[in-house]
């Protein structure tokens, strides 16, 4: 999955607009980024990319690359 | 082992649209998709879980002669007092004979399944021949009036099972799991000998102002670290289970999980490859019940007919704790 598809996908996952989205974005700037969001976020990590995050993970991620980082680092070890 | 069963929900509704109004970020329907819930429902302030276990206990109990009740077991998170065992209380309250053991225990989600491993338990060795099951709880008089996700999620209710040997449904192949290092995870710190209400600087109770703050009474989740551990453990669980009962997951008829969210529900038959139709979903009117919600989904699918006579049901509970079970039970085997 390329980095546009992956956050057209977390746009959708959040309830978000992927146009006004990049991996520059903040995560709290994001109406959709609450805990609701963060477990629909989980669920499509998982579901995606059978990436399952170590527990606080999540919580610290503060921008959209965190996140992308997260699925690369996962799928190339 | 399981003779007959019997739920009560209390009569006071918390709607998706009255969410939507107090919170205005969401729409009721937004709140229905991302939950499946349209309403929870809500004890008052002055009803108690035992309130709901005795309403529950006497409808399981007018087709019962309650002299044969030998063993009442009570799962609740939300005993009347700190001492005596509200199981006591019930005891007497309902009429059962002073013959009859009776105790409480604590756990939530995973609560019914240990109730049912412990009654077969009693059972089996001979200890008991009639066992009262109840599960009860109030989660709602702990939730903070502001946490917009707890409060979408959780709903007041009862259910009491009737545990007999040679009855309808035989129950096999049980599970257990724990890990109290995510204890913190999903807690109400306030109120035990740890932190007792006095001292804890707070007030238990729902407060009345969404914007008066939470207290160490309140209900704490971490949504995302319960999800994490649901999606880590729960699969693996039922897995183990069908290994256990000699069943591939396929052999197995139909599917009663913890009633926890839709979402959750629905990512967990989507990735155990369950098929739809062998799936419970029984939240939609009621919310999350916690010890109750699989009493209740399994006493919804078989008044609908959803698991018929010679079926083998896995069920599975996971939550608060952390703590998980699951069993086989074989209906009319």
């Amino acid at each position: 999955m390329t980095e546009t598809a992956f956050i057209k996908e977390l746009a959708a996952t959040l309830s978000e607009d992927a146009s006004g989205m990049n991996c520059e974005t903040a995560l709290d700037s994001l109406a959709g980024w609450d805990s609701m969001g963060m477990v629909a976020t989980l669920g499509f990590l998982d579901a995606s990319f059978g990436v399952r995050l170590p527990p606080g993970t999540i919580q610290q991620c503060r921008q959209v690359r965190d996140l992308v980082a997260l699925v690369k680092q996962k799928l190339e070890v | 082992m399981i003779k007959a069963i019997s739920s009560y929900l209390p009569p006071g509704r918390l709607t998706n649209e009255q969410l939507a109004r107090e919170f205005g970020e969401w729409t009721a329907e937004k709140i229905y998709e991302k939950t499946g819930i349209r309403e929870r429902r809500v004890a008052p302030s002055d009803v108690c879980a035992s309130d709901l276990a005795f309403a529950a206990a006497s409808q399981v109990l007018a087709a019962e002669d309650r002299s044969r009740i030998d063993f009442l077991l009570l799962c609740t998170q939300a005993p009347d007092y700190w001492l005596p065992s509200t199981a006591c209380v019930l005891q007497h309250r309902l009429g059962l004979p002073t013959s009859c053991g009776a105790l409480d225990y604590n756990l939530g989600c995973s609560g019914f399944i240990y109730g049912l491993a412990m009654g077969q338990a009693l059972l089996q060795g001979g200890l008991a021949s009639n066992l009262l099951l109840l599960t009860a709880d109030t989660y709602t008089h702990y939730i903070h009036r502001g946490d917009r996700s707890t409060r979408t999620l959780f709903g007041d209710g009862a259910a009491a099972t009737i545990l007999s040997n040679g009855a309808l449904a035989r129950l096999h192949s049980f599970v257990f799991g724990t890990d109290g290092s995510g204890a913190e995870q999903l807690i109400v710190r306030a109120g035990g000998a740890r932190l007792p209400v006095p001292l804890c600087g707070g007030q238990a109770g729902v407060p009345e102002a969404q914007s008066a703050p939470a207290s160490a009474a309140n209900l704490f989740m971490n949504g995302p670290e319960i999800f994490s551990f649901t999606i880590q453990r729960v699969p693996a669980l039922a897995l183990e289970v069908c290994k256990k009962a000699g069943l591939s997951l396929e052999q197995v008829d139909y599917f009663v999980f913890h009633q926890a969210n839709a979402f959750m529900l629905e990512h967990l038959r989507k990735r155990l490859r369950i098929p739809l139709e062998k799936f419970e979903f029984c939240l939609e009117h009621c919310g999350n019940t916690v010890s109750s919600s699989i009493p209740i989904a399994l006493e919804s699918a078989i008044r609908a007919n959803r698991i018929k006579p010679g079926m083998k049901v896995l069920l599975a509970g996971f939550g608060v704790g952390l703590s998980w079970g699951g069993c086989i039970l074989e209906w009319n085997a």
